[in-house]
């Protein structure tokens, strides 16, 4: 039997939902109002496609490009395990161990870290 | 606890990929939160600037500033810019974009259209849009902590009236 936390969780994240739903109809009908105000405005056909068109594009989540650099990795050096086989930063000491440096986000800052051990095999 | 760095950029099936040449939309450099004090790690966004009939594409250093103005007095003279970035965080962070956009009015009162909106994960997270001649406002956007780069696509635009004259224009900036 689920606890009163977690009905309160349940019932704050249904609200929330239903205010999105919410908002998005709004916005949805006042998108509808703002087209209709710019189709008055135009003169011909060809001018009312394109005000279509170009109300459109915004509200359209853009699609990503698909691109051949899409399936080639970092630098060429991702294998098929998605493993960068060239980390980047210098190695030393070889496969018997060194100390090694790779970029970082540490409390959402840019840092560099490094590591002393194995290698990199 | 810290995570390692993917990028230099990303797209939404690859995390670990070289800057492309030429840019493809959505193929974004990845970046740290909002630090942009990394000379190791610079920030960048991928900036679009569309019209009817071009495209242009480039990357920009440092925070999202753009504007633009209308110069045509048809419909089809509509701009949009946008902004499209990656970002890693170890923490829940946000950022305020302020905006703001106007257009001119015809001889019959009809003004053309302003726009803005704010994508992440190509989730629509906040629009705004008038076909009354204004929008603006600052809105705060709250981002969750990602391992793996979260895209974040900032755009406004306008299309303006039918024989409406120059002088429209959209704009933002990110802090």
């Amino acid at each position: 039997m689920p606890s009163q936390p977690d009905i309160n969780l349940s019932n704050t994240a249904s609200k929330n939902r239903q205010r999105a739903s919410r908002e998005s109809r709004e916005a949805k009908r006042s998108r509808k109002d703002d087209l209709k105000s710019a189709l008055a405005g135009a003169s011909s056909t060809s001018d009312r496609r394109e005000i279509k068109e170009q109300y459109a594009a915004p509200y359209q989540t853009p699609k990503p490009e698909v691109s051949l650099s899409d399936i080639v990795g970092y630098n060429g050096t991702v294998n098929s395990l998605g493993e960068d086989i060239n980390a980047s930063g210098s190695s030393e000491g070889g496969s018997g161990g060194g100390t090694f440096e790779l970029d970082i986000v540490d409390g959402n800052t840019a840092g560099r870290a490094s590591f002393t051990g194995g290698g990199i095999i | 606890m810290a995570i390692l760095r993917a990028g230099p950029f990303a797209s939404f099936s690859n995390y670990f990929l070289d800057e492309p040449s030429p840019l493809v939309y959505d193929l974004s450099p990845v970046n740290c939160a909002l630090d942009t004090s990394s000379s190791n790690w610079p920030w960048k966004s991928l900036r679009r600037k569309r019209t009817q009939n071009s495209d242009l594409r480039s990357i920009q250093s440092g925070l999202p500033n753009e504007s633009i103005t209308g110069t045509g007095t048809r419909v089809t003279s509509g701009l949009l810019v946008l902004s499209n970035w990656r970002y890693q965080a170890t923490e829940p962070f946000s950022f305020d974009v302020t905006y703001s956009g106007s257009t001119t009015s015809n001889s019959s009162g009809n003004y053309g259209f302003a726009y803005f909106y704010v994508d992440v994960d190509y989730i629509r997270l906040y629009s705004d849009s008038s076909s009354s001649g204004s929008i603006g406002a600052t809105t705060t956007i709250n981002l969750p902590a990602s391992v793996t780069p979260t895209n974040v696509t900032v755009g406004v635009g306008f299309g303006q009236a039918v024989n409406s004259p120059p002088g429209s224009y959209a704009s933002y900036t990110v802090s």
